[in-house]
């Protein structure tokens, strides 16, 4: 799943929080952001969040149940 | 000068001496206004680091200022701005870290993760983008702010703390840089205090300009520097105390006690609390030994006595601490207060009932056995002797 490149990041973060799996944000390059970590949110607000338009991360999650959660952060696949 | 103007003043003041940002947001904390050139990134790294039922109970139990610090020990001053008693805006000042402790823990929680040299440098720059700076600025800039927004003046014993729930190692001391220490001079004020049972002190206190630092007490872990500072004070407050005419056993006592209290802190609000309340102990009990007109030794078994009321107190006790043969003791004790010590003990113990009954949810029965009564009808005649009613008619009509 793509984040939306305009995502209302505190919004987006506690829907992440209230997720029962692992959530994940992955870079184009091959960086790993557990979203639920304090450290990795900290790196995705301060650094990827202003650059989603550019960035060519997505989203995983470990649990599927927890995609309807996050769907309302998400950007429509065509 | 209105509103507006003076935080204009104080704002572009501030942007003199550092990177630190005013933020303006409404009763419903949605940003208003900024000078910060990253807003939208420091907006979300404020408002993530908020509940908003905690951050409205936070804000609406006082008009003064907090101090909040969230999980990765990022802080932010918040003033709150009422208008006939309706919460209307919160004026913010930061964000900002109180030294170097928690952006080097942060770093070193990111070399444990496994991400590209871009994405960390990335971080690393905006990190060091954060200002430093020291605490007791930042408790002047509180008082500043608050002025500019209700022009009511406050002093830093009226500040508020609050933080994230989880705190990991970067939360924030009350240190500065390890190559800076205090001022000899204001650590021998707050001495003098104890030492003299100044009562005034909170005024003093209030008046001096709490400057220099206090070191480096601790290797990368902010709470255990703060509970570190906390402990060197209590020592430091006991030997005043000594000085100014506590029993040292007495002291000694206490400081097991604050030691204690420390070391069971999980907060840093907690701690400050247990750090007034340590000081105000040990200046209002040196106080009452300089003012007593009681002689050394029955003053010694007074305060030994009140802390140990929750303990057996037994005559042959109170004269081994005093040095005196019981009957000696006993004979002084009650010359001097009128008393005998087991009237003496009695009395205090009703004191600190009634304390308790004012005070607290405690079970009669609970606060008489706590209190070494042999029975909860023994407790209840002598209350009613002192008092005039039963303990729990007193609870009933104090909680009126």
């Amino acid at each position: 799943m793509r984040l939306n490149p305009n995502v209302n990041v505190p919004a987006f973060l506690e829907a992440v929080r209230s997720c029962r799996g692992e959530v994940s944000f992955v870079t184009s390059e091959g960086d790993i952001l557990n979203l639920k970590s304090a450290l990795s949110q900290f790196v995705f607000t301060a650094v990827v969040a202003g650059k989603l338009t550019e960035l060519e991360g997505h989203i995983t999650v470990q649990n599927s149940g927890d995609e309807e959660l996050l769907y309302p952060y998400c950007m429509r696949e065509s | 000068m209105d509103t507006e103007a003076r935080l204009s003043l104080f704002r572009n003041m501030i942007l003199c001496c550092h990177e630190l940002y005013l933020w303006t947001y409404d009763s419903n904390f949605h940003l208003i206004s900024s000078n910060c050139p990253e807003q939208t990134t420091i907006d979300s790294l404020f408002v993530m680091s908020h509940r908003r039922e905690e951050f409205d109970r936070q804000i609406l139990s006082g008009h003064t200022p907090i101090i909040f610090t969230n999980e990765m020990g990022l802080m932010w001053v918040m003033v709150p701005c009422f208008e006939a008693d309706e919460f209307i805006r919160l004026y913010v000042l930061g964000p900002f870290f109180v030294d170097d402790i928690p952006p080097k823990s942060i770093e070193a929680q990111l070399n444990k993760h496994s991400l590209s040299i871009s994405l960390r440098q990335e971080f690393l720059r905006f990190l060091r983008r954060l200002p430093i700076i020291s605490l007791n600025r930042i408790f002047e800039y509180a008082v500043m702010l608050h002025f500019c927004v209700t022009q009511e003046k406050i002093t830093v014993s009226d500040l508020r703390y609050s933080e994230s729930r989880k705190q990991t190692a970067g939360a924030h001391s009350q240190s500065e840089l390890a190559d800076a220490h205090g001022t000899y001079k204001d650590e021998q004020e707050m001495l003098r205090m104890v030492r003299e049972g100044d009562l005034n002190y909170q005024t003093h206190l209030d008046k001096m300009s709490v400057t220099g630092n206090l070191g480096k007490l601790s290797n990368g872990d902010a709470m255990r520097q703060m509970k570190n500072t906390v402990l060197v004070c209590v020592t430091l407050f006991s030997r005043a105390a000594i000085e100014g005419g506590l029993a040292p056993e007495v002291s000694y006592t206490l400081t097991d006690h604050y030691f204690q209290s420390v070391e069971a802190c999980s907060t840093i609000s907690d701690l400050v609390d247990i750090a007034h309340t340590m000081q105000a102990d040990f200046i209002q009990r040196v106080h009452r030994c300089r003012t007593s007109h009681l002689s050394p030794p029955v003053q010694d078994c007074c305060e030994y006595i009140s802390l140990h009321l929750e303990d057996k107190l037994t005559l042959s006790q109170l004269a081994q601490q005093a040095g005196y043969t019981e009957y000696y003791l006993s004979k002084k004790f009650k010359r001097e207060t009128g008393l005998t010590p087991s009237e003496y003990i009695r009395k205090e113990r009703l004191a600190r009932a009634a304390l308790l009954l004012r005070t607290s949810q405690d079970d009669v029965q609970d606060i008489s056995d706590r209190l070494q009564f042999c029975s909860q009808s023994y407790f209840a005649d002598h209350f009613r002797k002192l008092y005039g009613v039963s303990p729990t008619e007193y609870r009933r009509l104090r909680s009126e």
